[in-house]
């Protein structure tokens, strides 16, 4: 018992939980149990202070790739040629007016000095990671314990992630999971109100589509959500409804205009849909290579003609892994009262 | 989306410029939670399924971290290196320039010129102003003989 509580996990919790009344009048429970939401969020916080401290570590001052080419538009707010048409540009095969805005401001504030910029992604960043810890209370519907919120925190701040978490221009991303993750908590963590958080999911899953042009996958992963616990309910149905048309309306005003051939790479013709798909075999490689370098390998340094196989076979893994957890979820939907997996 | 959008641009895109690795790493969290909500740790294979779970993060983390602290310290320099040819871009033989921007990933002078006046970033204090832009071997030499 001593050792189940001592914070091996969400299972052992819901062993003392269920061992709670045996207990008699003299058993007083342990320190830890004692002590366990101060303990938690002491474990919640390490490692967000250890990644603030490695971003303000390594953040500089200084302009990189992408982040160059939001000069003329900060040139242009600064000198009060500011205009929304400049934020709504196309940029490759996406439109990023909020990352736009960020600069533009930024620029006006600041000179667009990139490091407080920096550590303003991670910033958001820690907010995603606190919403994340919230899902998961409601996931496992038990207090949290300290070991496996320390142990989300160390995947979800992974330094893996080196060239994202210290490049300014991908507060992108970080936009991206955040109007993901608030997303989802808008429409699982409130009581009551309905309406107006079901407003503040579409909010948000407007802000993931206007960061980067990958923020549209909230919309079908949104839609997941609202159809999970009860898909036939009438309640469900309406709200799948409002959904759908925010997302169409979203879609309809974002790619009017839209030029689908630009992207970024150096060949255009080879980066697009039609490309992938005529090439199914170099399409699923790079999706298991991706998925692979959870644990990284290579970056700054190349040498020669690299090995993709350990990437494949991981990512792989990671696949199969993931599939299994969708299928079993799905399998216990009616159980399972949140689709994190799909999250 | 990703797959589709760079795939054309070769295996390579998907790991050298570790670019897209922030929706992988969410959804090994979200393996990581599962894991950690749904494995009964009461039976053997929870436990040996738990063991191989945590033996993983372990390995992740260990590999992550040590990756993190040393490209996050060759992207010091890299970035650094960069501001200082940025600001100091006159300093280098406009035969030798193509090269160093390339390398550095700078925009044309033009784009320079008005980060320059509106003192952005790099060019808003004196840290790069009067240092050697860095020194390319591979620059300076293709103008030799």
């Amino acid at each position: 018992m001593a050792n189940e509580t001592s914070g091996l996990g969400f299972g052992a919790m819901a062993v003392a939980v269920e061992e709670e009344p045996r207990r008699t009048a003299v058993e007083r429970p342990s320190w830890q149990a004692r002590h366990n939401t101060l303990l938690t969020l002491i474990a919640a916080s390490i490692v967000p202070a250890l990644y603030l401290g490695y971003v303000n570590h390594f953040a500089i001052n200084a302009l990189q790739g992408d982040d160059w080419n939001t000069v003329p538009g900060v040139n242009d707010a600064i000198h009060g040629h500011f205009s929304l048409g400049q934020l709504w540009t196309q940029y490759s095969e996406t439109r990023i007016p909020l990352v736009r805005a960020v600069f533009d401001i930024w620029g006006v504030v600041d000179h667009l000095d990139t490091r407080p910029l920096i550590l303003f992604n991670a910033l958001l960043f820690i907010a995603a990671f606190g919403l994340v810890l919230a899902l998961c209370r409601r996931y496992i519907e038990r207090p949290l314990t300290p070991l496996p919120v320390l142990v989300v925190g160390l995947v979800w701040f992974s330094l893996a992630d080196v060239q994202t978490s210290l490049w300014a221009f991908q507060v992108g991303w970080y936009l991206v999971v955040l109007g993901f993750v608030g997303c989802v908590g808008a429409l699982f963590l409130p009581v009551g109100r309905r309406q107006l958080w079901l407003a503040v999911a579409i909010g948000m899953a407007v802000i993931a589509s206007l960061a980067f042009v990958q923020g549209f996958i909230v919309w079908p992963l949104g839609l997941v959500c609202i159809l999970w616990a009860q898909p036939r309910a009438r309640e469900s149905l309406r709200e799948a409804a409002v959904w759908i048309g925010a997302a169409f309306v979203t879609a309809v005003v974002y790619f009017a205009g839209f030029n689908f051939s630009l992207n970024g790479c150096f060949d255009p013709s080879q980066c697009s849909a039609s490309s992938a798909l005529s090439n199914p075999t170099t399409s699923a490689r790079f999706l298991l290579i991706l998925l692979g370098n959870i644990v990284p390998g290579r970056y700054w340094e190349v040498h020669g003609t690299p090995s993709y196989t350990r990437f494949e076979v991981l990512g792989f893994v990671v696949l199969v892994v993931g599939a299994y957890i969708v299928v079993q979820s799905l399998r216990h939907r009616d159980v399972e009262r949140l689709p994190l997996p799909f999250s | 989306m990703i797959t589709l959008g760079r795939s054309g641009a070769g295996l390579e895109q998907a790991i050298g410029g570790n670019r897209y690795l922030l929706p992988n790493l969410i959804v090994f969290t979200t393996i990581v939670i599962y894991g950690w909500a749904q494995i009964p740790a009461k039976s053997a294979t929870g436990w040996v399924t738990l063991g191989i779970l945590g033996a993983f993060v372990v390995w992740q983390v260990v590999v992550a971290t040590g990756f993190g602290l040393h490209n996050g310290r060759l992207g010091d320099q890299f970035t650094t290196g960069g501001a200082r040819l940025a600001v100091n871009l006159r300093a280098v033989p406009t035969s030798e320039q193509i090269c160093y921007r390339i390398n550095f990933f700078i925009p044309p002078e033009s784009v320079i010129d008005e980060a320059a006046r509106d003192h952005l970033a790099e060019f808003d204090n004196d840290r790069y102003r009067g240092l050697e832009p860095p020194v390319l071997a591979e620059c300076t030499n293709a103008q030799k003989p």
